[in-house]
């Protein structure tokens, strides 16, 4: 399946207000287009995601750059999120979070990304007994 | 004449500047900073403004030479980039 980084502009209720994608699974280019659907938007945005189809589950430095620039341009703090296959984490007044019950959107960014949620690694603890016959 | 627009804190502004069109975008950059100090561009006046304030900022140009658009504007870029 062909994997490639998406982003989301969502708006009140979760609602999806807007989207572009990438060929590339590690880069999702600077865009015009992206910046104008975000400043024609920006009454009504508040939050903007993108995906990581390889992982990881964190911001990375160019995401950092670019959310700084943003917030500056725009004057006022938005929610940011990356979604990879290992879960989601957002950015939310400065702090980040790991976001535990994922937003309905999530899986289409996932799905829209050829991106499959990894399975939760079973924790380390004792090894069960073998069951008796 | 070219066209400045600047975007920052909320704002989008004109401001007619005469500059070379050939003008570097680290020139864009610095000359939008001290604009922005002196209240050059209307509504957008910060003393204050930091030096690096548009160093994440990319420059558009449209137009014909004469009477060009400039754009500095925030870059959008998103990546995850190589791998940890």
């Amino acid at each position: 399946m062909h994997q490639g980084e998406v982003c989301f502009l969502i708006g009140r209720g979760g609602a999806i207000l807007w989207s572009d994608a990438s060929n590339s699974a590690v880069l999702l280019p600077d865009s015009r287009a992206r910046w104008e659907a975000i400043w024609e938007r920006r009454a009504e945005l508040e939050e903007i995601a993108h995906s990581h189809p390889l992982g990881p589950r964190a911001f990375s430095s160019e995401d950092e750059t670019t959310m700084e620039a943003l917030t500056s341009a725009l004057g006022r703090p938005l929610r940011f999120s990356v979604v990879a296959p290992e879960g989601m984490i957002a950015r939310q007044e400065g702090r980040n979070v790991r976001v535990g019950e994922e937003p309905w959107w999530a899986a289409l960014l996932r799905l829209a990304s050829g991106m499959t949620r990894a399975r939760p690694r079973p924790r380390a603890g004792r090894p069960r007994a073998p069951r008796r016959r | 004449m070219a066209i400045l627009n600047i975007t920052y804190n909320g704002l989008s502004a004109d401001y007619p500047v005469p500059l070379d069109d050939k003008i570097a975008d680290r020139d864009v950059r610095r000359i939008a900073v001290e604009l922005v100090r002196s209240g050059g561009v209307p509504g957008l006046q910060i003393a204050n403004l930091s030096e690096r304030a548009f160093d994440n900022y990319v420059i558009d140009r449209f137009g014909p030479r004469a009477g060009q658009r400039i754009y500095l504007r925030p870059k959008v870029p998103f990546g995850a980039g190589a791998r940890r």
